[in-house]
Formats: structure tokens, C-alpha cells, sequence
């Protein structure tokens, strides 16, 4: 027994004395400042020939591993035809050191565990989540990127960020820009509202231009039996609040708030230019007392406060609900799953309605979703190499010619047949693959005004010029889908109804009252909110949560959230 | 002679010991010494410069986590709802225990037991799903039973502060009592059965014999399992929770791991959520030594 106890003590002091030793011995870190871009880009030091470089240059990478990426003949993503292609062709050797899977989020983990091993970095990274790319910026590790881009990027891909400047700003140290970031069409990610065409049809119903209009629709889904079974069992609307109020792709309810002027948990604008958070203002109030009313009518299931993404999919398929609003894929998912069980039962795209006081809004997608850094020791020849690469996926957005990018895929994404490309998975060798996937971003870069106007052709069924199909070949977008025919609407109203856009403008990294207070603040704006729209609490409930949200630490983010974006603006 | 039997002994153990070693190495090298990493609660951990070189903050954090304004309801709910589910639990496994070993056909027996064995090996992620259904406030099994047979108005007992706790405790029961009553069952096929003849030739009848064979030969094993399960008075069931639970029943349902699970959503925060680890085993170490002298005393139980 002594002897035990002795070993327990004696393990206890050892493990005490390292705690000590590293309380000791750790110094504060030193907040290095952002390095400007190490080499002193003067002449360019790459060879190329024919469009290759010669002799080919190294560009050594980690990557993630998208699963749903498809392979064929035995190709991975460290070796397959488009990394052969870019050594063969451009003369850049991409050397991915090692890869991990994205979607159980192992290669983020890796990621940070290489910047914590101090290892020296590879050459670039390219991650889409914004929480590692802003620890690659703190750690120092990584170099500015205003004179690389401003000195190698080629016009086209300028011009694309030019489109969207704001997508620099999460990535912005000041005014220095330390990543660059992968560029997201904004327009068309927005939600348009999915109504059940059969039940409206039946009921003599017409699209809802106002809110009561869609009342009239949502009490008609409610009470007049739409699937005609008999049974008072259909949900006139579904959304989805679980864990946050905003940012479901499919049960989005952000329109709703928009008709009052505001929508929860975005940072926009007010009268005087300076950043609000969404969930504090006025237009919240009547937006949940409408959402009150629902629930009393019966419009809205009881226990919604239980439904998340999973759960609105499944009562899609079960053909209960008669509205939702979603990304404009929502066809695909799920409203195939439906479909396939009913041919009728098909969702129509619509606009939003308007609110009593004619105004209009929805949430939109931030307009990045993922960015490269580059290391500070990169070399210059490896530097030069990345944006030649980059340049050259660029500028196939601008040619005239669809299989400008044969080279890796041809026989891949499509065959060559009389010469049009054939997208049909029987027609290709070994199956179709989308081999943007391979690519170092993980999906063709387009400009955002190009991949509108594109989509609005597709959908209104205009001639495609070949500079359109070279585009098209490039996004894996086969304007013969069925499918496509309903997207294509869906994207024609994205397109109208892009004016009433409201984006979230705070996309700076993690505050320190965000990381001390955050948690406290969501919790109590879910809790106040759902507490409302159960009628658990009266409606004036919101003014005493705006003030304890002001004072529990609102007030000091507010405050944080404007210095950010002061300082990068 | 007597140095002979010393060498056999000597003999004999080292073979064991080497059988141990494994254990021994794996354990050490993947308990104690990540232990020391519990020194992340100390300082504000950021993963580019690791333990070595994070800033020192001392108890900065866990200052942090006794001020955070719902700290106290959410150490409070866990409490209550681990309490309840050990006390009730393990009425239920003991009872339970107690009236299958009634049961005379060993096919019976057998089947119950499999069968009430079940629900524990499926996730919550399963169950969470399937008890939203169930308890369902619109078209809900057990809401329908109520309206239908004693007429009383739909329950919403995922939604509401009032029944939350409550359903966790009982379908966590329902999940867990058969295979928590395998250690009861064990201990009662160990009884001797000669004390039950002896028993019923002094006349005892079957309750008499349930009071006073049966009960005292397994309050060892109730004292090990309550021992056992003090340890886990904060840990209210993670997996169940934050598969059922939403900002309806924040209130009562909030418990510490869900709560330093958004923390970590929201902050990537790993210095606090170290932190309440550190304290969450600090104080089952401690609760545990305490279970251990009083069963130790009262019980005369021990295991070193």
C-alpha cells in the first residue's frame, strides 16, 4: 500500500513539475508583425517555352480531400490527368505532401497540428475553412500577398476580384491582404421561396406578391386539405431554427425578417454607416410576432423549435409541408425525394413576398468560401509558378474555345464527338468524372458577372456563344438536365430579386468578446426568441433582451465590429 | 526449504508481471502522460504555438467559467439530471434484477433479458430522432395515448422546462437498465442456494427469503455500482442531450459538456474547454475517494 501510494505521489510530482516548467518557460508570444512579401519581385525568373515552363517547377501543397470527388483509372488526388496535365503542359509539378479528408474536418486538425509541430510550411495551402486560414495569418507564418497578386495575376482573374472587393476583407490584416481568397458567385445563392405547384393548382391559389397574401395560401395549405386525403395533417410552411435563426440552405427563414427590414444574426448598415447586429432591431419585433401568429394559426408545426436541416428534408419527402424556402437546388434536394414518390407533387419556384411596408429582403452567401496562403518561404520560381498556374484555369474563362482545357478534360468530364462535347455518362470511358475537383481550389474559377449571365441563358434557353460553352465544360453544368429546367428558374428570380440582397458585412476573424461572450449572446437571443414564438413570454419581451444583450457584452462587439471594419475598409 | 518455496514464489510472479507490462506501458503512455496536458487550463492555448509556448494565464479561465453569467444553472442542471439518473437508474436496475431472477423458465429469462439488453448498443443519434417522433406534441405516440385515453391536451415534452428532465431521466432508463442490470444479475446467480433451502426449511416464505438472502447477499454490488457512479455526477449524458435538446428547454436541459461544446463551436475556445475538464475530473476524483472510505467503512468494502 505504501509503495502505491509512493508511486501515485511520486507520478503526481513529476507531472506538477512539467506544468511548472512550461509555466516558466513559456514567454508571452510576440505578436510578430505581417511580413511583407519576402521576395523583392524584380525579373521573372520562369522559362517558359511554348507555354510550358522549362524546366518544370516544383509547387509543393497539402490538400483536402472533397468526398465527392470521383476517380477513375486508379487516379488519386496526388496523381490524376489534371495534375499530369499541369506538369506536362504548364510545367508546374504540383507535389501534394500529404491529404486528409475535408468533410469529418481531419484536415483542418492536420492543418493545425502542422503549424503547431513548426514544420516548415508548404509552399501553398488552400483550406476552406476561414478559422484555419486566420490561424495561418496569426501565426506569422505565412506572407502578404498585395504585391504577388498585384504584380502575377493576370487581368481576368483581377477583374474577378474586382467584382467582389469585399472578399479581400476576412483576409485582411488593415489594409495588408494576407490570403487570397477563393472567390463564391453571391448572386444565386440565395434562397427563393419553394411552393408545392399541385396544392396551389388544386386550390385555385396565385403566387404571393404581399405577406397576407401568402397568408391566404398558408391558411388554404392549413385547413382545405391539400393532398386531399381527408385528414387536417398538412404543414403550410417549414423552416428551420435548431441551433441558429439564419444559414440553413434548405428551411431558410430570413425572408421573413427581411420583409420587416432586418434580419437576425448578419451585421449590416444602419442610417449613419456604422455595422448593427441584425438580431437587436426593431424590424425583428414584428417579424416574431408574425411568426407568433403562425404558430397560433396552425401554419407552422409545433415543434419547431426542433427542426434542423435533417428534419425538414424529411418532412419534404413525407409530403406533408406545402412551403419552404432554399438554395435554388432544392429540385435536386430534396425535392427529388418527394418527386419520386409522387410525380404531382413538384415545387414551383417564387419570389419573396413583400412586408406591410413594401420591404424585401433575403440572406446571401459571403462572397469567399475557402482562400490560399503562401508561405514566407516560398521561392520565387515556385511563386511565379502558382500564378501562371491560376492565370492559366483564369483565362479558360475567356476563351472561345470549349475544349481549351482538353488537356485533362477531355475523355473525363466529357467526350469529343462531331466536334461538340458529350457529357453523358455511358458515352465516356471508365464513367463521367468532374475533374474541377482536382484542381488546387477544388472547382473552376469563373467570374461571378460570367457565371450569371451564363446561368441566365441557360434558363431563359438562349444561344450559348462558344465562349459560354467554354465556361459551361468548365462548371460541369449539362444544360440538358431535366433538372436543370426548374434550377434554371429558380436562378432567373435569384437574378431579379438580387437588389434586395442583404449580406452579412462583418466577416473579420473572432473577436475577443466573440470568444467570451458569443456563446452567452446566441444562447440568450435562440432562447428569447423561441420563448416568443411559443407564446411563452409576450412580444415586448424583445425590448428586455435588446437591453441585456447591449449590456451582457453587445454594446463592447458592437464597438469591436466597427473598429475591424474601420480598419480594413 | 524455506529458500526453495522463496525462489518459486519469485518464479512464478515475474511471469505475471511481464503478462501486466503491456497494459502498464499503454496506459501510461496514453493516460498519464497526456495528463500532462491538462496544463492547457493554465494558459491560453492557441495551436500555432503549442503547449510549450502558449501564453501562461494562470486561473484566468477558470475565473472565467464561475463568471460566465449561466455557469451556475448549467453546473446545476447537469448535477440534477445526473443525480436523477443515477438514483433512478439504479432503483431500476436493482429492481429489475430482482424480478427477473424470479422468473422460473430459464427461456424467459433468457429472452427478456436479450431483449431489454438491446436499446443500449444504439446511438443516441438514432434515439434522438425516434423519441422525437414518439414524443412528438402533433401525432405523437405517447401524446396520442394520453388524448386518446384520458384526454389530456398534447405534451410537449421536448419543449417544455417542466417535463425535460424528466424525459431524459426516463429514456436514458429505458436505454440503460438492462444492460446496467447484468452486474445485479451476476451477483444473484452467486448466491448460494443452499441459504435458500436452508430458508424454506425454516419456513421463510418467497418474500421473507427476497429480504433477507437475496437483498444483503447484493448490497456489495449496490454499494460498488453507486460508488462506481458517483464519479459520474457531472457527466449528464452528453450524446442524449444535445440529440434531443434545442433553445426551448435551455433552461433546464443545458448541461456542462453541451454547453462547452458550443463554446467550441463559437470560440474554438481550448483552454476553457480543458479547463472543465480539469474540474469535471477534480471533482470526481474527489467524490469518488469520499464514496470510497464511507463504503469502505460502512460496507466493509474494499478493493485495495
Amino acid at each position: 500500500m505504501a509503495k502505491k501510494l509512493k508511486f501515485a505521489a511520486s507520478s503526481l510530482v513529476i507531472v506538477m513539475s512539467l506544468g511548472s516548467m512550461v509555466a516558466c518557460s513559456s514567454k508571452t508570444s510576440e505578436s510578430t508583425p505581417y511580413a511583407s512579401a519576402s521576395a523583392n519581385p524584380s525579373a521573372s525568373k520562369l522559362h517558359i517555352v511554348n507555354g510550358k515552363i522549362d524546366p518544370p517547377v516544383t509547387l509543393t501543397t497539402v490538400r483536402g480531400i472533397d468526398s465527392t470527388a470521383k476517380f477513375k483509372n486508379g487516379e488519386t488526388l496526388e496523381n490524376n490527368v489534371h495534375t499530369k496535365w499541369a506538369k506536362d503542359t504548364l510545367g508546374v509539378d504540383i507535389k501534394t505532401l500529404w491529404s486528409s479528408q475535408m468533410s469529418d474536418t481531419s484536415f483542418d486538425t492536420k492543418l493545425k497540428l502542422m503549424l503547431s509541430s513548426g514544420d516548415k510550411l508548404p509552399d501553398v495551402i488552400f483550406t476552406t475553412s476561414k478559422d484555419t486560414l486566420n490561424m495561418f495569418i496569426e501565426s506569422g507564418k505565412v506572407m502578404s500577398v498585395d504585391r504577388a497578386f498585384d504584380k502575377y495575376a493576370g487581368k481576368v482573374w483581377k477583374d474577378a476580384v474586382a467584382e467582389q472587393p469585399d472578399a479581400w476583407l476576412p483576409f485582411q490584416r488593415g489594409k495588408q491582404k494576407m490570403a487570397i481568397p477563393r472567390l463564391q458567385a453571391t448572386v444565386t445563392s440565395e434562397p427563393v421561396l419553394w411552393i408545392r405547384k399541385d396544392w396551389m393548382d388544386k386550390l385555385g391559389l396565385q403566387a404571393p406578391k404581399s405577406l397576407s397574401d401568402l397568408e391566404t395560401i398558408m391558411d388554404a395549405f392549413t385547413n382545405k386539405d391539400p393532398d386531399g386525403n381527408g385528414k387536417k395533417d398538412t404543414t403550410a410552411l417549414d423552416f428551420a431554427i435548431k441551433d441558429q435563426m439564419i444559414g440553413y440552405p434548405v428551411g431558410d427563414i430570413s425572408w421573413l425578417f427581411g420583409a420587416f427590414g432586418s434580419i437576425p444574426d448578419q451585421w449590416t448598415k444602419d442610417a449613419n454607416g456604422k455595422l448593427v447586429f441584425g438580431s437587436t432591431q426593431p424590424g425583428v419585433k414584428s417579424a416574431l410576432a408574425k411568426l407568433k401568429d403562425w404558430k397560433d394559426k396552425g401554419y407552422i408545426a409545433d415543434d419547431i423549435a426542433l427542426h434542423d436541416w435533417n428534419k425538414i428534408v424529411e418532412n419534404v419527402a413525407s409530403a406533408k409541408v406545402g412551403i419552404v424556402a432554399g438554395a435554388n437546388w432544392f429540385p435536386a434536394y430534396p425535392g427529388s425525394m418527394v418527386y419520386a414518390k409522387d410525380p404531382k407533387a413538384v415545387f414551383e419556384p417564387y419570389a419573396f413576398p413583400v412586408g406591410p411596408d413594401g420591404k424585401k429582403g433575403q440572406t446571401v452567401a459571403d462572397p469567399f468560401n475557402g482562400g490560399f496562403v503562401i508561405s514566407k518561404d516560398i521561392s520565387q520560381e515556385a511563386l511565379e509558378a502558382f500564378f501562371y498556374y491560376m492565370n492559366t484555369l483564369w483565362d479558360a474563362s475567356n476563351s472561345n474555345d470549349p475544349f481549351v482545357l482538353k488537356g485533362f478534360q477531355e475523355n473525363y468530364d466529357y467526350v469529343i464527338q462531331d466536334g461538340k462535347a458529350v457529357f453523358d455518362n455511358d458515352k465516356i470511358p471508365g464513367g463521367q468524372v468532374q475533374t474541377m475537383k482536382y484542381t488546387l481550389q477544388g472547382n473552376m474559377p469563373q467570374p461571378m458577372s460570367k457565371f450569371v449571365e451564363v446561368g441566365k441563358k441557360i434558363a431563359t434557353g438562349e444561344n450559348l456563344t462558344p465562349n459560354d460553352i467554354a465556361f459551361n465544360n468548365a462548371n460541369g453544368v449539362n444544360p440538358k438536365d431535366p433538372l436543370q429546367g426548374i434550377q434554371g428558374k429558380a436562378t432567373l428570380i435569384n437574378i431579379d430579386q438580387k437588389g434586395s440582397d442583404i449580406p452579412n458585412l462583418f466577416t473579420g476573424p473572432t473577436t475577443s468578446t466573440q470568444s467570451s461572450r458569443g456563446e452567452f449572446l446566441k444562447k440568450l437571443e435562440l432562447d428569447t426568441f423561441n420563448q416568443i414564438i411559443y407564446s411563452k413570454t409576450p412580444i415586448d419581451e424583445f425590448d428586455s433582451f435588446v437591453k441585456k444583450w447591449n449590456s451582457s457584452g453587445g454594446d463592447q462587439l458592437t464597438k469591436e465590429v466597427n473598429d475591424w471594419y474601420s480598419s480594413v475598409k | 526449504m524455506e529458500a526453495l518455496q522463496k525462489v518459486n514464489r519469485r518464479g512464478d510472479s515475474w511471469q505475471l508481471y511481464l503478462m501486466l507490462l503491456p497494459a502498464v506501458i499503454l496506459t501510461l503512455i496514453f493516460i498519464y502522460v497526456p495528463m500532462g496536458g491538462a496544463v492547457m487550463a493554465f494558459q491560453d492555448y492557441k495551436p500555432y504555438t503549442g503547449i510549450l509556448h502558449s501564453k501562461w494565464v494562470g486561473i484566468d479561465n477558470f475565473k472565467f467559467l464561475f463568471t460566465y453569467p449561466d455557469s451556475k444553472q448549467v453546473i446545476w442542471n447537469t448535477f440534477i439530471i445526473a443525480v436523477l439518473k443515477i438514483v433512478f437508474g439504479t432503483i431500476a436496475t436493482f429492481t429489475f434484477a430482482l424480478l427477473l431472477n424470479e422468473a422460473r423458465k430459464k427461456f424467459m429469462k433468457n429472452t427478456i433479458q436479450t431483449i431489454v439488453f438491446l436499446p443500449h448498443f444504439l446511438s443516441w443519434v438514432v434515439l434522438g430522432g425516434v423519441f422525437m417522433e414518439i414524443l412528438a406534441p402533433n401525432g405523437g405516440l405517447v401524446n396520442q395515448f394520453l388524448q386518446n385515453v384520458f384526454g389530456i391536451k398534447p405534451v410537449f415534452f421536448l419543449g417544455d422546462n417542466r417535463f425535460f428532465r424528466a424525459t431524459m431521466v426516463a429514456t436514458e432508463i429505458w436505454k440503460e437498465f438492462g444492460y446496467g442490470s447484468i452486474l445485479f444479475l451476476a451477483a444473484l446467480a452467486g448466491i448460494n442456494p443452499a441459504l435458500y433451502e436452508a430458508a424454506e426449511i425454516d419456513g421463510a416464505g418467497r418474500w421473507k427469503q427476497t429480504l433477507n438472502i437475496t437483498i444483503p447477499s447484493i448490497i456489495p454490488t449496490l454499494v460498488v455500482v453507486v460508488t462506481l457512479s458517483l464519479s459520474q455526477v457531472l457527466n449528464a449524458g452528453f450524446d442524449q442531450i444535445f440529440n434531443m435538446y434545442n433553445p426551448l428547454v435551455f433552461q433546464t436541459g443545458d448541461i456542462i459538456d453541451t454547453f462547452v461544446y458550443r463554446m467550441g463551436l463559437i470560440s474554438g475556445n481550448f483552454s476553457v474547454s480543458t479547463a472543465i475538464g480539469l474540474f469535471k475530473s477534480v471533482v470526481g476524483l474527489v467524490l469518488i475517494i469520499t464514496s470510497y472510505r464511507i463504503a469502505g467503512k460502512f460496507a466493509g468494502y474494499k478493493i485495495f
